[in-house]
């Protein structure tokens, strides 16, 4: 327990002392929000009733897709996380204390986004708090192991920046962030239910405010759970197997496991 | 009860995209001692030292290090071991006093003052990684390689680039090492350092291990080879690599000196003193020692024999 809190502090002054990490955490998230929400919640009034799981969506992939990748990837592509081995750490030991930071960055930033909206814009909080934070902490979960997968197999840091955008970007266009996806055409609907940002909006308004979800939602959840624990077991062991030789195929059999939720979910919700 | 051996390599052997880095390699690391191990660049070292402490995993035969299974028991066994890695990276930002305190926390150990000062980081504790020089980077990892007082120290390159003083330090330091029972594996370029601190080495050369022994029995072995330095008023022998053929193993020139070894030096010298009379030349500096490991490493390396 000592040497995890010493661990924990230690990325938590890291977290702040990175210019990069900063941005990616406050800055760009925090920005972001202010910016969109002053102009969205002039030019459409019903933006506010989404601008808390918008906003949200955008501090979590912020935090998790751009920031959590470049570090891990650096860390592992400069020896650090070598280094942390053969001075006395696990596999398990160097990721926990790093996400764990991570998590409670991001969820600050989250918190922040909440009690604003309602009191700069006017939205609504949530109805049921046990299921926002249920919802979000699925969400967080799944973006988050899916960060870790990228910065555990991207070979340099040039393609971390490239893998993470490949879910970013989509994300915010068709995963319902920046558009609404029903005002998507009917193929970008279906292809939206592949990313976690879209499952979480689609699911939302239901189980937050209302408290009355679908079976196919309970699936879309279960989903989200296990792109997560999919994702995290994958990056686990293959941190855990740096050095040992992984073939093509076994390389590209466990890539493909971490894809499959995502694609059952496209294929469940045609 | 614990076997004499620390580690023991079976025929192990490790490729990369399919050049071999390491051949069958077959040694054993007897406890207490200090253990070179040599080779020019891409002969091996760090492989085979990355291998024992299972951060890399052979692609065929077995490894055993403080009597566990690598890479099956990497773990468990790297708590038995302090290792300092040719490049080490810690996050730029990190201090050396949180670096300490971190790793002490994951060995379950209190901070040492006496290691501090040991290694000159008690006034170091607030510097960040990235601000120290060099060798306190290397002290740094040292200290951390050292702070659970581990029986097998594996220490890759940890001299290099170092200053004389800190070389000496870090000498010394080792040497303290072995006089408190434990066991140390040093990969090292410098020929002198080997010298001067292991008590056998292992010659690496293209992955395979070309000689195995100590620096004495390596630079000697059971041949009698000796190497003879000449040098001659009027240079006669100087550019005539032929001057003298009978059992001479080998000849060059050094600044001005020829250089002979021979397998018989006695018969050798004789020859030599006898020819240099015969072209009315004289002997003004003359001298008879056993090879150094230096000018053995490069005799195997050109020849890739094995002894």
């Amino acid at each position: 327990m000592n040497a995890f809190l010493n661990h924990f502090l230690y990325e938590i002054r890291s977290g702040l002392r990175n210019k990069t990490l900063l941005i990616m955490y406050y800055f760009f998230p925090l920005f972001f929000y202010f910016m969109l929400s002053s102009v969205l919640s002039k030019v459409n009034p019903f933006f506010v009733n989404i601008l808390i799981p918008t906003m949200i969506s955008v501090s979590v992939m912020s935090g998790v897709l751009l920031g959590l990748p470049h570090s891990i990837a650096e860390n592992r592509l400069n020896g650090i996380y070598k280094s942390y081995r053969v001075f006395g750490m696990t596999t398990f030991d160097i990721l926990l204390a790093p996400l764990v930071s991570n998590f409670l960055h991001i969820s600050l930033v989250c918190i922040i986004i909440t009690f604003t909206g309602k009191y700069i814009f006017n939205a609504p909080f949530p109805a049921i708090w046990g299921n926002f934070i249920i919802l979000y902490l699925l969400l967080i979960f799944a973006l988050m192991s899916l960060g870790l997968f990228i910065g555990v197999i991207a070979p340099n840091s040039k393609l971390v920046i490239v893998l993470g955008q490949i879910i970013f970007l989509p994300s915010m266009l068709v995963g319902g962030v920046m558009i609404p996806a029903n005002m998507l055409p009917e193929p970008l609907q279906v292809l939206a239910n592949a990313f976690p940002t879209a499952i979480y909006m689609s699911i939302y308004d239901k189980f937050v405010n209302v408290g009355n979800i679908f079976a196919h939602d309970v699936v879309s959840m279960s989903l989200l759970f296990f792109l997560g624990l999919i994702s995290s077991l994958v990056s686990f062991y293959l941190l855990k197997s740096e050095g040992m030789s992984i073939s093509r195929p076994k390389y590209l059999f466990l890539g493909s496991l971490v894809l499959l939720p995502a694609v059952i979910n496209v294929i469940y919700l045609m | 009860m614990e076997s004499t051996s620390i580690i023991k390599l079976n025929n192990v052997s490790k490729s990369y995209n399919g050049t071999k880095a390491l051949n069958n390699c077959t040694c054993e690391v007897q406890r207490g001692e200090i253990f070179g191990l040599l080779g020019p660049n891409g002969a091996g070292k760090t492989t085979t030292l990355e291998i024992i402490e299972g951060l890399i995993h052979a692609d065929q035969g077995s490894v055993q290090v403080c009597n566990g299974e690598m890479p099956q028991e990497a773990e468990k066994v790297r708590r038995r071991m302090g290792i300092q890695l040719q490049n080490s990276g810690l996050p730029n930002d990190i201090t050396a006093g949180e670096a300490i305190k971190l790793f002490a926390a994951y060995r379950k150990v209190k901070v040492n003052d006496g290691l501090l000062n040991t290694f000159k980081l008690d006034k170091l504790t607030t510097k960040k990684y990235s601000e120290l020089s060099g060798g306190q980077k290397k002290s740094l990892q040292l200290c951390l390689a050292l702070l659970h007082d581990p029986e097998l120290v594996i220490l890759d390159e940890p001299t290099a680039a170092l200053d004389v003083e800190t070389r000496n330090y870090l000498h010394a330091i080792i040497k303290d090492l072995k006089s408190r029972g434990k066991t140390v594996i040093i990969s090292t370029h410098d020929m002198s350092e080997a010298e001067s601190l292991c008590d056998r080495i292992a010659i690496l050369i293209k992955g395979e291990i070309a000689a195995l022994g100590t620096p004495r029995e390596i630079t000697s072995g059971n041949s009698r080879e000796l190497k003879i330095s000449i040098k001659s008023r009027n240079s006669t022998l100087l550019d005539n690599p032929d001057f003298v053929r009978e059992n001479i193993a080998s000849t060059y020139k050094l600044n001005d000196y020829r250089v002979y070894f021979s397998d018989n030096a006695t018969q050798s010298i004789l020859e030599i003193i006898k020819k240099i009379e015969q072209a009315n030349d004289e002997i003004i500096d003359f001298r008879v020692e056993r090879p150094s490991l230096e000018e053995k490493l490069i005799e195997l390396i050109q020849k890739g024999k094995k002894i």
